[in-house]
């Protein structure tokens, strides 16, 4: 469990480099990522409903200018991976892979601003010739797919124990709740997704 | 020029590998530039130095529409090696191109995400969604035969990649083009498009289709179901959250925060009731 665990963690740590860093082909989106896990950990159908959520809980966020949204390759694989590991049920496994998706925005900010101080530095070792703009791209790409694999493995280290730890103690209510929750993700994401394609300009 | 399209073309997929607040995609777009800065400054003297501090410069645009600007950016370090024995003329050149620079870096951005993020990302999804509504998947339901599902589920990641890269690429590769031997008249190729109206006609296209799953959706699950106070709770709700998600959409505040809300309203609500 632990090895399959790591091998999922890289390749989500892979796709991911797809939302900024490498191509921007969309191989990172949720709807790809997460039917890929769910073909790999064996349930297809939890990882393409998983996916299409996660896309349509995200639709509105665009990564324009220096906006960081939440991770949605995160959020779609934390979802999988919990379930699949510990056999979380599927509406609390969601409601942590949002919770993930929107902590990987903090950890993103902390690498973009971490950048930012290292840029006169890298910048005068560039105009001297002592580096390359590939070298530093590399570094840029190799430190993202360290973070985020190290971000999946800890949040999979910390959510999942503390859920088996919990679980008894959950009260059916509280199923219920994460239920109807869970329920609604798709109808409210449906409207966001229509409004998206509005052609009409925003009100102030 | 022609035959190194490619390669620039595949640097422009690295972009935004070392972004950052400061500058966003500055070592990005220096990393796509520096072949041809290597290429026109053989000798790497001082002017080569001045290049490179001249394209670290803050830059930030679309990342499938960079070609247009290095295509152009091009263009313009080509005139100013051409200038170096003239220095009057060269700080003149270095002018235009930094306004030049800035100005397409904008324009570009703005239609670029018009055009990739807020139009052909979710109509790529909602395509996905036709196909496997089409292929009697019915997303939303958890009893599903899993045996009919590769090849609708196949076609829908595959056309959603398509329809979102097919016009990327073509975008990528045209607009290096459009970019290089633009001018200033034509704003480097960008008016040769009209882009305006291939939105507006894609973004009707995508309204239609999310009707389309919308209510194929409704119809599937609501179809099988009793009549009794489990049906007329979860229609109540999701009413409830349609409306409610329309009315937020006013204040711009994102689905996330509804899906939140309602799981901290469901859980207060079950166990006080």
């Amino acid at each position: 469990m632990i090895l399959s665990l790591i091998v999922f963690c890289l390749l989500v740590a892979l796709l991911e480099l797809d939302t900024t860093y490498v191509g921007q082909v969309l191989i990172s989106r949720p709807l790809i990522v997460g039917t890929i896990l769910g073909a790999l950990t064996g349930n297809l159908f939890l990882g393409l409903q998983i996916g299409i959520f996660t896309e349509l809980i995200y639709i509105d966020y665009l990564p324009i200018g220096g906006v960081v949204p939440p991770s949605g390759a995160i959020t779609a694989a934390a979802a999988i991976l919990m379930n699949y590991c510990f056999s979380m049920d599927i509406y609390f496994a969601f409601f942590v892979g949002i919770v993930c998706g929107q902590l990987f925005a903090f950890v993103e900010k902390f690498l973009r601003t971490y950048r930012s101080k290292l840029l006169d530095d890298i910048e005068s070792r560039l105009i001297d010739g002592k580096v390359t703009p590939g070298r530093i791209i590399f570094m840029g790409v190799i430190s993202e797919f360290v973070s985020v694999f190290v971000f999946l493995m800890l949040s999979m280290i910390v959510f999942g124990p503390l859920f088996v730890h919990l679980h008894d103690d959950i009260s059916e209510k509280i199923h219920i709740a994460f239920k109807f929750a869970y329920y609604i993700v798709p109808w409210v994401g449906l409207c966001g997704l229509f409004l998206s394609f509005s052609t009409k300009p925003k009100e102030d | 020029m022609e035959k190194d399209k490619i390669k620039y073309i595949l640097r422009a997929l690295l972009l935004q590998g070392f972004w950052n607040f400061r500058k966003m995609q500055n070592v990005g777009m220096l990393y796509i530039m520096y072949p041809y800065l290597c290429q026109l400054h053989p000798e790497k003297n001082k002017f080569f130095k001045r290049a490179i501090l001249r394209n670290l410069e803050a830059f930030n645009t679309n990342p499938v529409m960079v070609p247009f600007c290095f295509g152009a950016v091009m263009k313009q370090e080509k005139l100013l090696s051409k200038s170096q024995n003239d220095l009057s003329a060269f700080y003149e050149q270095e002018r235009e191109w930094l306004i030049i620079r800035s100005s397409i870096a904008t324009t570009v951005a703005s239609l670029g995400d018009r055009l990739f993020w807020s139009t052909l990302k979710p109509l790529s999804l909602v395509i996905a969604f036709v196909i496997l509504c089409l292929g009697q998947n019915h997303f939303l339901n958890d009893s599903v035969d899993l045996a009919n599902w590769d090849l609708s589920v196949i076609s829908a990641l595959l056309v959603a990649f398509l329809v979102y890269n097919v016009p990327a690429f073509i975008t990528r590769y045209k607009g290096f083009e459009l970019g290089y031997n633009g001018t200033e008249e034509n704003f480097f190729g960008l008016i040769k498009i009209n882009w305006n109206k291939i939105i507006i006609i894609l973004k009707t296209l995508g309204q239609a289709f999310t009707l389309f799953v919308f209510f194929y959706c409704l119809y599937f699950y609501f179809q099988d179901f009793v009549f009794d106070a489990y049906l007329i709770t979860k229609i109540t709700l999701l009413v409830a959250f349609v409306m409610l998600s329309i009315f937020v959409k006013k204040w711009n505040i994102p689905n996330i925060y509804l899906y939140l809300g309602s799981v901290l309203v469901f859980t207060v609500v079950s166990l006080f009731s």
